[in-house]
C-alpha cells in the first residue's frame, strides 16, 4: 500500500522498561517491560483485567499517573505530552470503533490527519486509505454513525493510517464483530504490516492474535507473564494457565 | 469538658436566657409575640429538619399537617369543648394518618418528584378547608372561642405570656426528639439512606419503614404545633394555615438556611429570618408595595449565595478561623 | 439429605429482550467457598443481584435454608442471612468507618449492642485503627475490606463478595484469602466473584462458571480449567479445539 518500505532494520521501535501505572492509587499496571523492534507485528494478549488497554493507554500518553520509562525511537514519550505523540508516527486506534458519528466517512479520515502537513499531502495519503479500504471509499459519503460495526473499525483504522505512522497501535479492534468480518479486518492489518508498518495489536482473540503476530506477550493482573514466538505459543499451555489461573 | 458536654451546657445556658428573656418585656406587647412566632418556626423549622435533614425527603406540604393539628383541636373546641390538649392529641393521629396515607403514593418518589406531590397533598388539604365551609368555616376562616377565665387545660391565656412558656416547652422537646432521633438507631438507617439507600437495602435496613417513621413523627409534631398556634393566634383560615408561602415553604427555608441535618440550624434560621421578615415589613412596608418582599429574597438569597451548607456552617467556618481549630478527623456520631 | 445453604433452580432473568441469566440452577452447601467466573458481561453481577434482591426473578426459584426468597425485598433477604458488597463500594462516604460497620450491625442488634460488635469486627479484619475516619477518605482496598466488615456485622449465613481482590498486591490478596479462609472456618458460607484468575483458583473449592447468563461449568478449579467450554469462553473456539484435549501437564 504505502510506497516506502522501511528496511525490517530490526532497530529498536518501543521500549518500555519498568511501566507501572496507576488509576487513583489503585496500581494496575507492575513493573511492564516489552521490546518492539522496526517492522514488527506483536500482539498483547490476556484476560479482561490483565491490563493490556491501560498499557496501551500508557504509551500514548493518556494514563494520568505513570512510572517507569517509554522510549519511541529515541524519544522519551512519559516526558511528551498526549497531544503530540501522534506526531512522532505513531496512531493509535482506541477500542470501540470511537467515530465521529455525525461526519461522513471521508470527514472522519480527514479529521485523523490533522497533525499532517499540507492539503495535498493529505489528499494523497486518503487515497491510499481508501485503497487499502475499498469499501470505505464506496460510503465516502455516508454518515459514519450508519455504517456497520466492521465498517466503523475500518474508518477507525482508516483514521489511524491517515497519519502515515510508523507504529499503529490496535486496542481490540475484533470486540463484538462477526467472524467473517474480524478475519477480514486482519487481512488488512497484514497489508498493512507488509507495507512497512510496524503494528501493535492487543486482541481478546488469542488464535487470531498468535496467527497474526510473529511475536507476542502475554499478561496477567497488570504483570508480564511470559513472551515467545506466536506461532509456538499457540501450543503453549501455559497461555490457558495465564487466562484461567490453572 | 468534652465537645459534647460543653455543647449541653450552652444549650442549657440558652433555654434558661429564653425562659428569662421574656419577663422584661410588655406580657400583650408586640415583642413578645415576635418571640413567640420565632419559637413556633424553629420548632416547625426542627420538625421539618426530622424529614428533611435527617431523611433527605425534601418536603413541601409539611402546612397539611400543622392546618389538620389547628383545624382538629379548634373545631373540637368548638363542638364540644374539648380541652386543646386533648384535640391537639386527636389532631396528631389524623396528621399522622394523612402521613401514613400520602406515603403509599410518594414511597418511590425522589427529589424533585416527592417535593412536587407533597406540594399537591399541602395544596389539596387547603382547597378542602376552603370548601368544606360548614366544618372549617371556609375562607373566611375559624376563631377559637374565647373564654373569659382562661386556664392551662383549656390552653387560653389573659396575656401571652403563658403561650411563650409553651412554645418555648415545645422547642425543648422537639429538639430533643431530633437529638434522640438522629443519635439513636433510627438515626443510623436514615443517614444510611440519605448516602446510598440500595446499599441500606441491602445490608439490611428497611428502608420504607425507617422513611415512614420520621414522617410520621414529623407529622405529629407539625401537627400539634398547629393547636399551640391557634391557641396564640386565635384565629386563622385556610390560606395562612395551609399555605405553601406561609408555612410549607418557610418551615423548610428554615432548616436548610440555618444548616440542614443539624440541631441548631432550625434555631438559628428562625432566629434570623422570622425577625427579618418583621423589620423588613416594617422597614420597606410602607414604601412601595412589595418592597419588603424583595429585600426579605434579596438577603436570603445573599445567605445561600455565600454558604449552601447554611448559617451554622457559615459561623463554623468563621470560628474555626478565629480559634484555628481544624475540623476533626472524629465523625463517629455526626 | 442435608437441605443445601441455598438452592437456586432455573433462575432465568429479562431486561426487555435481553436474557441476562438464563435458566441458571446450581447449589451451595453450608461452609463452602464458591467461586462465581465468566468474561466480562456474563452476568455474575445480575446473579448476585437476584439473589440479594435488588430486583426480582423473571422466572424461577431461589431458596435460602429450604425458605423461599425470590421476589423478596433485599432488607428481608439480610435479615434471613444473605448479603454482599458492591462492586464499586457503596460505603457511606460521609460516615466514619465504624458508623458504616454499626449501620450493618442495628439489622440483629440494638445501637449499644451494634456498637460492640462493629468494634469487635474492626479489630478482626485488622481495621481497628482507622475506625474514626471517614470512609470518602480511604484508599480502594481499604474501602473494600469496610465493605466486608459492614456486610459481616449484619450475621450473614451466605456472603457474597463481588471482586474485593480488584487492584490489591499480591500480598493483599493473600491477605484477604486468609480472611475469607478463617471466617468461613468460623461459619460463614461465601460465594465469590472475581476476576483475578489466581486467586480464585487458590481461594475456592468449587466454581461456577458464567457465560452469556448460562452456567457452563461446575466443578473443582483442575475440572474447571480444562473444561472445553470454559477455555472457549475465555480464550475462543480455536484455542479451546486444541487446548482442553492436551493431558494434564505434571507442574
Amino acid at each position: 500500500m504505502m510506497d516506502r518500505r522501511t528496511e525490517r532494520t530490526g532497530a529498536p521501535l518501543l521500549e518500555v522498561e519498568g511501566l507501572s501505572a496507576s488509576y487513583g492509587g489503585v496500581w494496575v499496571l507492575r513493573d511492564v517491560s516489552l521490546r518492539m523492534r522496526e517492522g514488527e507485528f506483536l500482539s498483547v494478549i490476556g484476560a479482561n483485567t490483565a491490563g493490556k488497554s491501560t498499557l496501551l493507554k500508557a504509551i500514548s500518553g493518556l494514563m494520568p499517573k505513570v512510572e517507569g520509562k517509554i522510549t519511541f525511537r529515541g524519544t522519551d514519550l512519559t516526558a511528551t505530552p498526549s497531544h503530540r505523540i501522534p506526531s512522532l508516527g505513531i496512531a493509535h486506534v482506541p477500542e470501540g470503533r470511537h467515530v465521529f458519528a455525525d461526519m461522513t466517512v471521508e470527514e472522519n479520515l480527514i479529521a485523523g490527519a490533522f497533525a499532517r502537513g499540507t492539503d495535498a499531502a493529505i489528499t494523497d495519503t486518503l487515497v491510499r486509505v481508501f485503497d487499502l479500504f475499498p469499501r470505505l471509499k464506496e460510503r465516502r459519503r455516508q454518515l459514519a454513525g450508519t455504517l456497520s460495526g466492521g465498517e466503523q473499525q475500518m474508518v477507525a483504522v482508516g483514521r489511524g493510517m491517515m497519519l502515515e505512522p510508523k507504529l499503529l497501535i490496535l486496542d481490540e479492534p475484533s470486540l463484538g464483530l462477526a467472524p467473517m468480518v474480524v478475519e477480514e479486518m486482519h487481512d488488512r492489518f497484514h497489508e498493512i504490516h507488509d507495507s512497512g508498518v510496524s503494528v501493535l495489536l492487543v486482541e481478546q482473540n488469542v488464535s487470531l492474535a498468535l496467527e497474526s503476530a510473529e511475536r507476542a506477550y502475554v499478561m496477567s493482573s497488570g504483570e508480564i507473564e511470559f513472551e515467545g514466538v506466536a506461532r509456538d505459543l499457540a501450543n503453549d499451555d501455559r497461555i490457558r494457565k495465564a487466562y484461567l489461573g490453572i | 469538658m468534652t465537645t459534647q458536654r460543653s455543647l449541653f451546657a450552652l444549650a442549657c445556658a440558652g433555654v434558661i436566657v429564653m425562659a428569662l428573656l421574656p419577663l422584661g418585656l410588655d406580657p400583650r406587647g408586640y415583642e413578645i409575640r415576635i418571640l413567640c412566632i420565632t419559637l413556633l418556626f424553629a420548632s416547625l423549622g426542627q420538625a421539618w429538619n426530622i424529614v428533611g435533614g435527617l431523611a433527605n425527603q425534601i418536603s413541601l406540604g409539611h402546612a397539611a399537617y400543622f392546618g389538620i393539628g389547628a383545624y382538629t383541636s379548634t373545631i373540637l373546641l368548638k363542638l364540644f369543648a374539648l380541652s386543646p390538649w386533648l384535640g391537639g392529641m386527636i389532631g396528631m393521629a389524623l396528621a399522622v394518618a394523612f402521613a401514613l396515607l400520602l406515603s403509599l403514593p410518594t414511597a418511590r418518589l425522589k427529589g424533585h418528584y416527592y417535593a412536587l406531590a407533597t406540594l399537591a397533598a399541602g395544596e389539596a388539604m387547603r382547597v378542602i378547608a376552603n370548601s368544606w365551609a360548614d366544618v372549617t368555616g371556609g375562607p373566611v376562616g375559624i376563631s377559637v372561642p374565647y373564654l373569659p377565665d382562661g386556664s392551662l387545660w383549656m390552653m387560653q391565656f389573659p396575656t401571652v405570656l403563658p403561650n411563650y412558656y409553651l412554645f418555648l416547652a415545645a422547642l425543648v422537646v422537639v429538639c430533643l426528639i431530633f437529638w434522640k432521633i438522629k443519635t439513636g438507631a433510627l438515626g443510623y438507617r436514615l443517614r444510611a439512606i440519605k448516602e446510598n439507600e440500595q446499599a441500606a437495602e441491602v445490608i439490611g435496613v428497611d428502608t420504607y419503614r425507617a422513611k415512614l417513621i420520621a414522617a410520621c413523627v414529623s407529622a405529629a409534631i407539625t401537627a400539634f404545633l398547629g393547636t399551640l398556634y391557634a391557641q396564640f393566634q386565635f384565629f386563622f383560615d385556610p390560606d395562612t394555615i395551609f399555605g405553601v408561602a406561609t408555612i410549607s415553604v418557610k418551615m423548610a427555608l428554615i432548616a436548610i438556611l440555618g444548616g440542614v441535618g443539624r440541631l441548631s440550624g432550625p434555631l438559628v434560621g428562625a432566629a434570623f429570618i422570622i425577625p427579618m421578615e418583621e423589620i423588613a415589613n416594617s422597614y420597606f412596608g410602607s414604601s412601595a408595595a412589595g418592597l419588603s418582599q424583595f429585600a426579605y429574597g434579596a438577603i436570603l438569597v445573599l445567605v445561600i449565595l455565600l454558604n449552601p451548607h447554611g448559617l451554622t456552617a457559615l459561623f463554623g467556618q468563621i470560628s474555626a478561623r478565629f480559634t484555628r481549630k481544624g475540623a476533626t478527623r472524629d465523625r463517629s456520631i455526626a | 439429605m442435608t437441605v443445601p445453604l441455598l438452592e437456586v433452580s432455573h433462575l432465568t432473568r429479562r431486561f426487555g429482550g435481553l436474557v441476562a441469566v438464563n435458566d441458571v440452577s446450581f447449589r451451595v452447601d453450608a461452609g463452602e467457598i464458591v467461586g462465581l467466573i465468566g468474561p466480562n458481561g456474563a452476568g455474575k453481577t445480575t446473579l448476585f443481584n437476584l439473589l440479594t434482591g435488588v430486583y426480582p426473578p423473571s422466572s424461577g426459584d431461589i431458596r435460602l435454608n429450604g425458605e423461599a426468597s425470590g421476589g423478596l425485598k433485599s432488607h428481608r433477604i439480610a435479615r434471613r442471612g444473605m448479603t454482599k458488597t458492591f462492586q464499586n463500594v457503596a460505603l457511606f462516604m460521609e460516615s466514619s468507618v465504624l458508623d458504616n460497620v454499626v449501620t450493618g450491625g442495628l439489622l440483629h442488634n440494638s445501637l449499644p449492642d451494634a456498637r460492640d460488635k462493629a468494634r469487635r469486627i474492626l479489630d478482626r479484619v485488622g481495621l481497628s485503627a482507622i475506625a474514626d475516619v471517614r470512609a470518602g477518605d480511604l484508599s480502594f482496598p481499604e474501602r473494600a475490606r469496610v465493605e466486608v466488615a459492614r456486610a459481616l456485622c449484619t450475621e450473614p449465613k451466605l456472603l457474597l463478595l463481588d471482586e474485593v481482590m480488584a487492584a490489591l498486591t499480591p500480598a493483599e490478596m493473600e491477605e484477604v484469602i486468609d480472611l475469607v479462609r478463617s471466617l468461613r472456618d468460623e461459619g460463614t458460607t461465601f460465594i465469590v466473584v472475581e476476576h483475578h484468575m489466581k486467586a480464585v483458583m487458590k481461594l475456592c473449592e468449587r466454581l461456577l462458571v458464567l457465560n452469556f447468563g448460562e452456567l457452563i461449568a461446575d466443578g473443582t478449579p483442575e475440572e474447571i480449567g480444562r473444561n472445553e467450554r470454559v477455555i472457549e469462553a475465555y480464550l475462543g473456539a480455536n484455542f479451546a479445539k486444541t487446548h482442553a484435549a492436551q493431558p494434564v501437564e505434571a507442574t
